[in-house]
């Protein structure tokens, strides 16, 4: 079992979340102008805090024409980012003899998708 | 200095960040309101911001998850809604972890056979935790954040108590004979330590009962919007056997891909609030870049005295947050 292929799969895992967390910072950013720069939110944001600040909770719909939705888009796309992660690094680990790990791996990125599903489902 | 040369996209982040909130303040498009001017709404964005980024620093170099940080204060000083405040401090306690990986795994700190394997229960138990937050809010209704204060504040003593007690933590395990599901996984691990320029190598011990632990360890963290990131260390250290210096580093790796799945819960059933965690979310992205480059540099006791201090004092209003509302005080004076 060669100790290079896991140090390789651990380098592509943390890299590949790194950039794709990088480009969700990005995109809530832009997120971020757009609904307190323009405006361009579901719920006025004096509202939106006004309402939290009195112990209440939101239930926003955030629609994909507002700024909420793409901070929300950045955000998710950070945290989908250990998939590819997972799954890039996965063949070679298997390759080198390591499956078990790589089976773990798998299972990790099942037991997220499969939680995302669920509760989109559930909605 | 250097680090800003070093790390292009973070001076990138940075001057974005700085950019963005200063054309906000430029375009001043949000009315005023009786409780809030656009000054105020700006002041807490960015005081949000800057105080994500040294909670992310904190988090990183003490290997803990900012949640642990965030959650107690937000919850312990102000009215926002419980569950509000828990996805918020989900995203503080994953976000320096997901940054901060790539240094770590590239400096070898970090197996990713670790992380695989202990990410599997830490999920399991993350997204039960998360979905059994919203079922405590709807059967116990308004009484239910109250609780949750409370129960919050008496586990933030433990943990304190841990940090406290964690003098009997191992900095160099020795290396053993693998035994049971450990031998089945071939957990015979090194790095390069630094710091004395020699090889250490370690073998994981325990992994059955640190799995059943990290089922814990993640429901609590789910729940809470803790993170759990404060339990993993001793998990890795005390249980397995893992170099503490390895552990810090894997703990936050491990935080992040454990509370993957827990997330969602309160993303898709409305309890992050875009605007609110934005900031967070940007702060714990530059300061967990800041604080994977700084990690072998600090002294790490420094900044557990200073999570001491903060676990009690927030525990310590918690609770009293919590029998308030409970109305247990009230009863007590009068």
């Amino acid at each position: 079992m060669s100790q290079d292929s896991l140090r390789k799969s651990g380098i592509i895992y943390g890299v590949t979340i790194y950039w794709l967390t990088i480009a969700g910072a990005v995109i809530v950013l832009l997120g971020s102008f757009l609904a307190l720069g323009l405006g361009w939110t579901v719920m006025p944001v004096n509202e939106q805090l006004n309402v939290l600040l009195q112990g209440n909770s939101l239930s926003l719909d955030s629609r994909i024409n507002s700024g909420d939705m793409l901070i929300q888009l950045g955000l998710g796309l950070a945290i989908f980012a250990i998939v590819p992660a997972i799954l890039i690094g996965v063949p070679g680990l298997w390759r080198s003899g390591f499956r078990m790990i790589a089976l773990c791996g798998c299972a990790n990125v099942v037991l997220i998708i499969g939680a995302f599903g669920v509760c989109f489902a559930s909605l | 200095m250097s680090l800003f040369l070093k790390v292009p996209e973070l001076t990138l982040l940075i001057v974005l960040s700085i950019a963005c909130y200063f054309a906000i303040a430029l375009v001043e498009p949000i009315e005023a309101s009786e409780f809030f001017s656009l000054g105020s709404i700006l002041s807490v964005t960015i005081a949000s911001f800057i105080l994500s980024v040294a909670i992310a620093i904190i988090a990183v170099i003490a290997g803990i998850g900012g949640g642990v940080i965030f959650t107690p204060i937000v919850l312990g000083f102000t009215s926002f809604d419980s569950l509000v405040v828990r996805a918020t401090g989900l995203v503080v306690a994953m976000f320096s972890g997901l940054i901060s990986g790539a240094p770590l795994l590239k400096k070898g700190l970090v197996d990713i056979r670790l992380v695989y394997i202990c990410a599997l229960p830490t999920v399991i138990g993350g997204l039960l935790g998360a979905l059994m937050a919203f079922q405590f809010a709807s059967t116990m209704g308004p009484s239910s954040d109250a609780f949750v204060r409370m129960l919050l504040g008496i586990l933030l003593l433990g943990v304190a108590v841990l940090f406290i007690t964690g003098g009997g933590q191992n900095d160099y395990p020795k290396a053993s004979r693998l035994s049971g599901l450990a031998r089945l996984l071939s957990l015979d691990m090194s790095y390069y330590e630094e710091s004395v320029q020699t090889q250490v190598k370690y073998s994981v011990k325990r992994l059955g009962l640190a799995i059943i632990l990290f089922v814990g360890v993640g429901f609590i963290g789910g729940f809470f919007g803790l993170g759990g990131g404060w339990a993993m260390v001793p998990v890795l250290n005390l249980v397995m056997a893992v170099p503490l210096k390895a552990a810090v580093a894997s703990s936050g790796v491990l935080l992040a891909l454990g509370n993957a799945a827990a997330i969602w819960p309160y993303m898709l059933y409305g309890a992050m609030v875009p605007i609110l965690v934005a900031p967070w979310m940007l702060g714990q992205v530059i300061g967990g870049i800041i604080g994977a480059h700084i990690l072998a540099q600090v002294k790490v006791v420094v900044v557990r005295r200073l999570m001491i201090f903060l676990l009690c004092l927030t525990s310590l209003k918690l609770i009293y947050r919590g029998l308030q509302d409970l109305d247990y005080i009230g009863r007590v004076i009068s």
